[in-house]
């Protein structure tokens, strides 16, 4: 019992001692890093995470803004760590890593930042207008592989798919393959333009693309009855479409602050669907 | 590759993709972890020491040499993990942990002729497509084994267990997860220790509950992150020993009521059936129910971290009213890390660690008190971290004083004298931990 009550006096000080320390350190913190910010995390949000931070550090040059991917259950992990200033994430956080951060002692704040959609493109005289989100699912898997059987013309299916390692698939793979795989001698590419193009030139064409990235050399198809457009991605009715977010250890001060005060701004948002995404207000 | 010998039979695992509407290969993670070691034991006072009245004007160095039990350096563990997703709802482990003799007390007779089992590990990526099935096998990874009789050698052994061989389902309930398999076993803090000190966590250190058993577990997290809640039917045994029949039930709770704030609660049942006398659990007659509970406090701010657990084993006697309990072991753990990092942007933690074994009823009614406090001082450095943040390397420096529970903190003559055969020792360890990983994508 004494031993016990030296344990719990020994604990109850050095409880008392670290709250003290940690905000003295808190404090120093900031006024040590105050003008450094590290965020890694999705590489979905990366390109946006990117083209905002050049944006900021160009306005704030006394201020050093690293960025780096890994994906998101990097970016998550880094944030619970306590390794970085700001997790990325394309998905919501899981409660077991909400669990595992508040047993760390992180207060982690949420911010969506931008939303992701991926509209259903064919070529221009393809007459089909509309998917649901299971035909979608098989033309692209190859259990559908000609147009006659969605009431489209009696033409094979081409399928225009982006390469394995981009975020627009991540989001794709998300959204509509759940699990499945793109079929064997779908067309990949590397990049939204080239599959607009492909898609453009190829008759019994399908692909997808950033609803940012969206021309009139091609028809957008409707999937579920909503056509992905930066309008229905905002209003959140279009399936294939998701938030991304950005995770932080409280409530965001100082240089923290001001970034994000710059990126959910007029200016940081116009930068967010200059990149291929969607306001998120 | 160096040979391995192994007392399991035959493994094998084999990941299979369909052509479609079947379970795929969405992600496979393979990483390992090696833990190299250099360790000094110093037995406390010999019988010798203790009867010579000038003791303590003896030389200091020569008495010094003459506690030294082993100076070594060794790999003392090596850990080779595989983890397939096959789909958004469904992953896997494969955990090997490769052990050696040299950290053991008994290693091979040399006298003795053995039967080596030798293990192979191969990978290979084939695609053969049925035209029948669509069934398309994409990446084989097979671990084989062969035996052979081989004649007594003076060299020691080195082995792989399986350390973990679980899925995991994430069932259509939000946030419940089902795993099967050689599992980590839920019980206090057996299945969430990081190794802040050298020594394993104390649950796990008392021997009492194994880190891993055949089992299979359901995990819920409480809503908003509060916590987790987990049952579990286990062997009881750990995996390699079928000693006992009867299956050990186990529930944990996890609560955090506040971030930082972690409370933790245990219990863990198993009949043990007959045995024949007192005093070890294998020797008790007619003392069937094993009961183990655990209470932990955890406490995680800035750059404090606090753990407080209890942890208590017992035997009850069947068809006894009151004072059920024969065989009772009191555990009781405190662990103190300050992390540095806050204040000088290095990786470093200075711990401090005391466990206290309280003497069991037994040893009382026999006069020689068995308790046992042990304390540990350490520093944790890491560096190179990966993109996670965590630290590829991690070196560990740590000293340990085990003694009896009577006499403690007197001065070490008196404290053995008291304690007659419970002397105390020091172990003086520095370990380094490197560790990997590599993401293949499907």
């Amino acid at each position: 019992m004494k031993r016990l009550k030296t344990f719990v006096l020994l604990a109850t000080a050095m409880m008392s001692v670290a709250l003290v320390a940690d905000v003295s350190a808190q404090r120093r913190r900031g006024d040590r890093r105050g003008e450094t910010i590290t965020m890694a995390g999705s590489t979905t949000v990366l390109p946006i995470a990117q083209k905002t931070a050049e944006a900021f550090m160009d306005q704030n040059p006394g201020v050093n803004i690293s960025v780096r991917g890994g994906g998101s259950s990097v970016g998550v992990a880094a944030i619970i760590d306590g390794t970085v200033d700001i997790g990325n994430s394309s998905r919501p956080i899981t409660t077991k890593e909400l669990a595992l951060a508040r047993s760390k002692g992180r207060f982690l704040k949420e911010i969506p930042v931008a939303r992701d959609g991926l509209a259903i493109i064919v070529h221009k005289n393809n007459p089909v207008e509309n998917l649901t989100l299971a035909q979608v699912r098989d033309i692209f898997m190859g259990k559908i592989n000609n147009w006659s059987e969605v009431g489209g013309p009696n033409m094979p299916i081409v399928v225009v798919s982006r390469d394995t390692s981009s975020g627009t698939f991540e989001t794709f793979k998300e959204k509509v393959l759940k699990g499945g795989k793109v079929k064997e001698g779908a067309i990949m590419v590397a990049a939204n333009q080239a599959v607009l193009t492909t898609v453009r030139d190829t008759p019994g064409g399908v692909g997808y693309v950033g609803v940012g990235f969206l021309t009139d050399d091609v028809n957008v198809v409707a999937v579920n009855g909503v056509k992905g457009s930066q309008e229905s991605v905002q209003r959140g009715t279009y399936p294939i479409a998701r938030k991304l977010y950005m995770y932080v250890n409280g409530e965001p001060q100082g240089t923290l602050k001001r970034y994000f005060d710059f990126l959910l701004g007029p200016e940081g948002q116009r930068l967010v669907e200059e990149v291929g995404y969607v306001r998120v207000k | 590759m160096k040979r391995l010998s192994v007392p399991v039979c035959a493994l094998g695992l084999v990941a299979l993709t369909a052509g479609s509407g079947g379970a795929q290969l969405q992600e496979l993670r393979v990483g390992g972890e090696i833990w190299n070691r250099w360790e000094m034991r110093l037995n406390g006072l010999t019988a010798a020491a203790l009867t010579n009245k000038d003791f303590a004007r003896t030389n200091f160095a020569s008495s010094l040499a003459a506690r030294v039990v082993h100076s070594r350096m060794n790999v003392e563990r090596g850990y080779l993990d595989i983890r397939p997703k096959f789909t958004d709802t469904l992953s896997g482990r494969f955990t090997l942990d490769f052990d050696n003799s040299i950290g053991t007390a008994n290693p091979v007779s040399l006298s003795s002729p053995r039967v080596v089992t030798t293990v192979s590990i191969t990978t290979q990526r084939v695609t053969v497509t049925n035209s029948v099935t669509n069934w398309r096998v994409v990446e084989r990874v097979t671990i084989s084994t062969s035996r052979s009789a081989v004649s007594a050698s003076p060299s020691g052994w080195s082995r792989p267990r399986i350390k973990y061989a679980y899925l995991t389902w994430k069932t259509p309930v939000p946030d419940l997860e089902v795993e099967a398999g050689v599992t980590k076993t839920y019980f206090g803090s057996l299945y969430d220790w990081e190794y802040l000190t050298i020594e394993k966590d104390a649950v796990d250190r008392s021997g009492k509950a194994k880190s891993a058993d055949a089992s299979v577990a359901l995990i819920y997290q409480l809503p908003l992150g509060y916590g987790q809640v987990a049952g579990q039917i286990a062997h009881g045994e750990g995996y390699a020993s079928a000693a006992n029949v009867h299956p050990a039930y186990i529930a944990d709770l996890r609560l955090i009521p506040l971030p930082g704030i972690t409370l933790g609660g245990a219990y863990r049942y198993q009949y043990v059936g007959n045995t024949t006398a007192p005093a070890t659990r294998s020797q008790m007659t007619n003392y069937k129910n094993e009961h183990m509970y655990n209470a932990l406090l955890r406490v995680d701010y800035g750059f404090v971290a606090f753990h407080l657990q209890y942890f208590e084993y017992n035997i009850s006697r069947s068809g006894q009213q009151k004072d059920a309990s024969y065989l009772s072991e009191v555990f009781w753990h405190s662990l103190l890390a300050l992390r540095l990092r806050q204040f000088i942007d290095q990786d470093l933690e200075l711990v401090g660690r005391v466990d206290y074994k309280r003497s069991t009823d037994a040893s009382l009614w026999q006069g020689k008190p068995d308790g046992r406090i042990s304390t540990h001082v350490g520093l944790n450095y890491g560096f190179a971290p990966n993109d996670r943040g965590q630290p590829q390397f991690l070196i560990q420096a740590n000293w340990t004083r085990d003694q009896s529970e009577v006499g403690f903190g007197l001065p070490e003559a008196k404290a053995c004298r008291l304690s007659g055969w419970n002397q105390a020792y020091d172990l003086f360890q520095l370990q380094l931990r490197w560790r990997f990983s590599a993401t293949i994508k499907g």
